[in-house]
């Protein structure tokens, strides 16, 4: 049985171990809870992946989002929370232009990628382009009806990866990235459909990641899973941050609570507060999030 | 016990008996209704085989028409219509899925595409004399195709297009969108996601509807007859496979022809009584090929429908 | 409605579910409860101090045990809250609050036994008794420390942010009033050795008082926790 102190120093090396370079003071040899304090104020040093600056969209003459300003933390989880309708979905796919695929739509202002600055809804930015840099989780998983294999290594082809080896690899590794590596690798030839919800999420997750994107949007990534499933994901969610930036939506506060650094809360298609998720949760400086998050919608 | 709002069982049992008597009677009249369509069909088709029971054998099948009701076969018939067949499966299949393709993928939700949309549904029930008429004129003359093996696969191919663009709509639909999303959220190109995904999974549904206009054309006699299939044909049209290079030839595209239902046509107006035998059998056996390619149909969407679930 | 135009914190406001208002409600109402008997503790055991009162000395004595029963209720209501309700933000502090009170109150209920157990201990009031001499500082310490148990109550009831604060303003008060008469009892000692067990005894009842004092602050403290006005301390570990 652990002691906590065999826990707090489990959890200390794992995170020295996520925390590529950043730079925190870890001096003392006894861990404490401030380890995860210091964890959050290192990273909110850190840089900016993508910046919504005065963003609006429209479905029609419908203003779904009102100028939306908000610093996306490179290796960071963020988390948009809000009640439904207050555009957080809406804003998610702004990231990947999935709103282009239907007719009718207008996006204005920006969201700007870096460290290269494109705009990431500018009419001159490629769609296309920018889902081959952007990737995305579904709610409901939707593997291919494909092989495991072939599910994880389309997106590799469409970048026109063909070579049998160099597919292997890459989706070997996207694999153990999704941490289920281990309950496919003998299935990998076998159609995805028949893994469990939460196995399909995983290899969808896989597939996102063969790729390498440089932000990985989920879209309530969870809501369909059982709560053994939904902490297996949660899990891998924390652990990618090292190597992907982040933005999720979810209905579950709990959950946003849990997974990520920062959360945002939404309103009526406007941005109402954003902050470290320890002070959301704790001590929120807006009435309307405090409102929300205890439950008092009236 | 005091009157509550709920219903005690007996209540309930009461209002019951009635509605599971209506269930009953509706099942009842459902099942009887089948039967009559059925049995009308089945005994259409045992009629036709007692009539013709004579003539089925060998020689049916590899004779030509003659003047005699006993020597009398289907062989250029038989081969005639399966050769249509062919031309319009390889004229109405990549047409229609294309533009099902561009309607269903491609073309933006206006005004003009409901246009579109309207007039492909209504050409259906466009009466297919309609077609002959528009054969004749374009094909034929136009054209100068003539009356050959070639204009009647065009004239039917455009017969069946509506069936098969709209069948395969219907596909295409029953891809979910997570799947599209799925592959868009990858960075795939429309068309690779066309490609890709909505058209493999659509397979089954676009075979089937393939096969069924064709079931459909199969007996279609108004069209052909218009764009002019003479009935009394005793010979083949040539033979698309040749001796010698290059192995194939398209010679039989323009050569005349006559189809089954015209043959059958053709006998049943004879005075004479022993040809009717002729027409019974030639009318079961293009009857059962009818039967055959539907449950070609039901079986390949059986299969299709096995492999993906969503 | 999801309003923002205060944008200060409101614990009080109601939920959504009604299950979680009757929660909490329940929670606040026993530590209303509490804080009402352990005010009504110190009272007796003032007075019994004062009036030489051995009866009502024993009735506090006695009443005690009600005291940490409730602490006990406080603590185990509000970790099943925590447990079954996941509360956030306001909720959430309310419920740590709510403890934390229950625990300085029960700290209160204490040194209101030990001024009961002085009062019995002591024998009737002789000629150069200490706590005659001091009986004024010990009344006047006794209404400030009440009224400052009681305001404080009052202010964690009622989310009263201006009324806590003036509790933490008092507690200086308390002390410079305990200094004072601390002061007066000393002097009285070296002047007569006869008295110097009641001296002491007197000097650990008003130390007992001034101990209220601090707990009825810290209670006040809580307030604004809850409403989430802490002060700011230095950033502990």
């Amino acid at each position: 049985m652990n002691t906590i102190s065999d826990t707090m120093t489990a959890n200390k090396s794992r995170q020295a171990a996520t925390m590529q370079g950043e730079t925190s003071a870890q001096d003392s040899d006894t861990p404490s809870l401030s380890i995860l304090m210091d964890d959050r104020k290192a990273s909110r040093a850190n840089a900016a992946k993508a910046s919504a600056e005065k963003l609006n969209f429209w479905y029609g003459s419908n203003q779904a989002l009102k100028n939306i300003n908000l610093v996306i933390p490179e290796h960071q989880v963020s988390a948009l929370i809000g009640p439904s309708g207050c555009g957080k979905s809406t804003f998610l796919r702004c990231f990947n232009r999935m709103h282009d695929l239907q007719a009718d739509t207008k996006y204005e202002g920006a969201i700007t990628l870096r460290p290269d600055n494109v705009n990431l809804v500018g009419p001159e930015t490629d769609p296309i382009e920018v889902r081959m840099r952007i990737g995305m989780v579904f709610q409901k998983p939707n593997p291919f009806p494909k092989s495991v294999f072939e599910n994880v290594a389309y997106g590799l082809r469409l970048r026109g990866v063909n070579g049998r080896t160099e597919l292997a690899e890459r989706v070997e590794k996207a694999l153990r990235a999704a941490a289920i590596w281990d309950e496919v690798k003998d299935r990998l030839n076998e159609s995805a459909l028949a893994l469990s919800g939460g196995q399909m999420q995983r290899v969808c997750i896989a597939r996102a990641l063969a790729t390498d994107p440089e932000i990985l949007l989920f879209d309530e990534p969870t809501s369909a899973l059982d709560p053994i499933a939904t902490a297996k994901i949660e899990e891998l969610i924390t652990e990618l941050r090292s190597r992907v930036t982040i933005l999720i939506v979810t209905h579950n506060m709990q959950q946003a609570a849990r997974v990520s650094d920062f959360t945002a809360f939404m309103y009526l298609g406007e941005l109402v507060e954003v902050d470290a998720t320890s002070k959301i949760f704790t001590n929120p400086s807006k009435k309307a999030t405090e409102d929300y998050i205890t439950g008092r919608y009236g | 016990m005091a009157a509550t709002a709920h219903l005690t069982l007996e209540e309930i049992r009461k209002g019951l008996s009635w509605r599971k008597q209506l269930d009953k009677a509706f099942t009842v009249l459902g099942l009887a209704l089948l039967f009559c369509c059925l049995g009308i069909l089945a005994i259409l088709f045992f009629d036709l085989v007692r009539d013709g029971s004579s003539r089925f054998g060998w020689d049916f099948f590899t004779s030509f028409p003659s003047r005699k009701a006993e020597n009398a076969g289907i062989l250029s018939a038989a081969v005639g219509t399966m050769l249509i067949m062919v031309v319009t499966a390889l004229v109405a299949l990549p047409l229609g899925v294309a533009a099902a393709i561009y309607l269903e993928e491609y073309a933006p939700k206006n005004w003009f595409t409901g246009i579109i949309e309207i007039n492909v549904t209504n050409l259906a029930g466009v009466p297919s004399i309609i077609y002959g008429l528009l054969a004749l004129g374009l094909f034929v003359y136009q054209f100068n195709f003539g009356q050959s093996v070639l204009t009647a696969g065009l004239t039917l191919a455009l017969l069946i297009l509506p069936i098969v663009i709209v069948a395969t709509r219907e596909s295409l639909r029953a891809v979910p969108k997570a799947i599209r999303e799925a592959a868009y959220g990858l960075g795939a190109t429309r068309w690779e996601v066309t490609k890709d995904h909505v058209l493999p999974y659509s397979t089954g549904g676009i075979l089937t509807g393939l096969i069924l206009g064709l079931s459909r054309a199969i007996g279609e006699t108004a069209p052909i007859i218009t764009i002019g299939a003479l009935s009394f044909i005793a010979f083949l049209p040539p033979s698309p496979v040749t001796g010698e290079f290059p192995f194939l030839n398209f010679e039989w595209l323009m050569s005349e022809f006559t189809a089954m239902p015209i043959q059958m046509f053709n006998w049943v107006s004879r005075p004479d009584q022993a040809f009717q035998a002729n027409a019974a059998a030639a009318g079961a056996i293009l009857l059962g090929m009818t039967l055959a390619m539907n449950a070609v149909a039901i079986w390949i969407r059986y299969r299709f429908r096995k492999k993906i679930s969503w | 409605m999801l309003a923002d135009a205060m944008d200060r914190s409101d614990p009080t406001e109601p939920h959504t579910s009604s299950l979680v208002d009757e929660s909490v409600a329940g929670l606040r109402m026993h530590a209303l409860e509490m804080g009402a008997l352990v005010i009504e503790q110190v009272a007796c055991a003032v007075r019994a101090l004062v009036d030489r009162d051995p009866g009502l000395a024993q009735v506090v004595l006695v009443r005690e045990s009600r005291v940490d029963q409730y602490e006990k209720q406080l603590d185990r209501d509000s970790l099943t809250f925590i447990a079954l309700q996941q509360p956030v933000a306001n909720d959430l502090r309310l419920a740590r609050a709510i403890v934390r009170i229950g625990r300085e109150l029960e700290r209160a209920g204490d040194e209101a036994k030990k001024i009961a157990r002085f009062a019995l201990s002591l024998d009737k009031a002789n000629e150069g008794d200490p706590v005659l001499a001091v009986a004024r500082q010990l009344r006047h310490m006794s209404a400030l420390s009440g009224s400052m148990l009681r305001n404080a109550v009052r202010a964690a009831d009622e989310m009263n942010l201006e009324l806590a604060r003036s509790v933490l303003e008092r507690d200086a008060e308390l002390d410079a009033e305990f200094a004072a008469a601390l002061r007066l009892v000393m002097s009285y000692v070296l002047q007569d050795h006869r008295f110097l067990r009641p001296t002491i005894d007197t000097i650990f009842a008003l130390k007992g008082l001034e101990r209220i004092g601090d707990h009825a602050a810290n209670i006040a403290e809580q307030v604004l926790y809850m409403l989430g006005q802490e002060r700011r301390e230095a950033d502990a570990a």
